[in-house]
């Protein structure tokens, strides 16, 4: 009943958002300077969110992830990045196999089971040096993405940072089907699992973050088109 | 042994021009002189850090084809401009390039680079694709380039799929879409010479 459910849910995503589709992506195009910017009908208000993002990561994240990285060095945050990934490797399948993608399941799996075993928990990533390993990730944003659905249009979350309609949805069905969410729903714990994980990624990139803000004309619309391309990059894969 | 001598100038001859004259070679070539300008000991450090950057700046020079990257990254916009703006535009944007990738290189510890594929879309236009291992994980990098008649120039690189010249497109179009030519322009070299200041 709830499978049939979120299948309705699924398709009615599918039809409103194919729309957007037709017109964001030029037909099996692998010129990315063919595809077309994402629609921005909440501009105004996306970049005042964007504007509170940059103060919450430079001037409140900055300097705890300064005494974070003197703490705890490159490696050990590796180690915290791919046992964060490993923890969501169920997702990743799950997403795979609703995009009948049966070989990068399959390699999510193998690359699971070497991971959690062999590598401690998934601490460290031993299958990274077998290409055939190192699938793409997919989540459930990409899964609306094959099955036809378009951006809808741009969203900057706060603290969450730069999405889509599509992918806002997707990051949410995503959440819901993570085993932090099942081990421990909304409880401190898997708050601060998800905190953790964020603030990690984030002290990973914290430069690359202000290198391309530096570099940028307007950085709210170069952030913008990154995030299109990559996306679009993800489901095309 | 003059023999001897003659074919290896021949071969060493034959072998810069074969490396040159295919994309893949001309990538790979200025690559390996960025990294032989980065493990030169006279060239290490903060005290020789202008010559250093000096000399990674003129194999940028020489890497990019400032017109074709212009052209792509205005568009439809390119024809509105004088060839006197761009001309000065494209001086302005390659130092902006320059400006994003010196202190990419400088930082670059070489962890290794492969070169993976050379695809063809026109004998004209190419594409190389190579992997650098970085301290993250592997960094999967697009090489746009095209043949110009002092041989193959990068017209654009992507570096996990997010290509540079789309990016500053973005933001060249929406500044033009309310701007002249001339403001933008004005823009870029603020932007240059701020940062450089």
């Amino acid at each position: 009943m709830v499978l049939g459910r979120s299948l309705v849910v699924l398709l009615l995503l599918v039809v409103l958002l194919g729309g957007c589709a037709a017109r964001q992506h030029a037909p099996n195009s692998a010129d990315p300077l063919a595809d077309e910017a994402i629609p921005d009908p909440l501009e105004p208000l996306n970049r005042a969110m964007f504007r509170l993002n940059d103060v919450i990561i430079t001037d409140v994240f900055g300097p705890v992830r300064t005494v974070y990285v003197g703490v705890f060095p490159q490696d050990v945050r590796n180690g915290f990045g791919n046992f964060y990934r490993n923890l969501a490797a169920p997702v990743r399948v799950a997403n795979a196999l609703l995009q009948l993608k049966g070989d990068k399941a399959a390699a999510e799996v193998v690359r699971f089971l070497l991971n959690t075993t062999f590598g401690i928990l998934g601490f460290f990533d031993v299958s990274r040096p077998f290409v055939w390993l190192n699938p793409s990730p997919e989540d459930f944003g990409q899964t609306l993405g094959h099955a036809g659905a378009g951006h809808g249009f741009y969203l900057v979350l706060p603290v969450l940072g730069p999405t889509s309609l599509r992918d806002g949805i997707g990051l949410v069905a995503d959440a819901l089907a993570s085993p932090t969410f099942w081990w421990a729903p909304l409880t401190p714990h898997a708050w601060a699992i998800q905190t953790h994980n964020r603030a990690n990624t984030l002290s990973q990139y914290f430069d690359e973050y202000q290198k391309t803000k530096a570099d940028a004309l307007d950085p709210y619309l170069s952030f913008k088109d990154i995030y299109t391309q990559h996306r679009d990059a993800l489901v095309r894969e | 042994m003059k023999i001897w001598g003659l074919v290896l100038w021949w071969l060493s001859i034959a072998s810069w021009v074969c490396a040159e004259s295919s994309p893949m070679g001309f990538v790979q070539e200025n690559v390996n002189r960025v990294v032989s300008v980065l493990e030169d000991p006279h060239l290490q450090g903060d005290r020789a850090k202008t010559a250093r950057m000096e000399k990674l700046a003129a194999i940028t020079d020489g890497f990019f084809d400032p017109t074709e990257l212009s052209r792509r990254a205005l568009g439809q916009y390119w024809r509105m401009l004088s060839p006197e703006e761009q001309q000065e535009f494209s001086d302005l944007f390659l130092q902006l390039i320059k400006q994003t990738y010196l202190d990419k290189f400088d930082t670059y510890n070489n962890q290794g680079i492969r070169y993976e594929q050379e695809v063809f879309q026109s004998p004209t236009q190419a594409t190389v694709l190579l992997t650098a291992a970085t301290d993250k994980g592997p960094l999967h990098i697009q090489v746009s380039l095209i043949q110009t008649q002092n041989g193959w120039k990068a017209f654009d690189i992507a570096v996990e799929n997010i290509s540079l010249v789309r990016n500053y497109r973005t933001q060249f179009q929406s500044i033009l879409q309310s701007n002249a030519p001339r403001n933008l322009i004005a823009i870029l070299k603020e932007k240059v010479h701020g940062s450089r200041s």
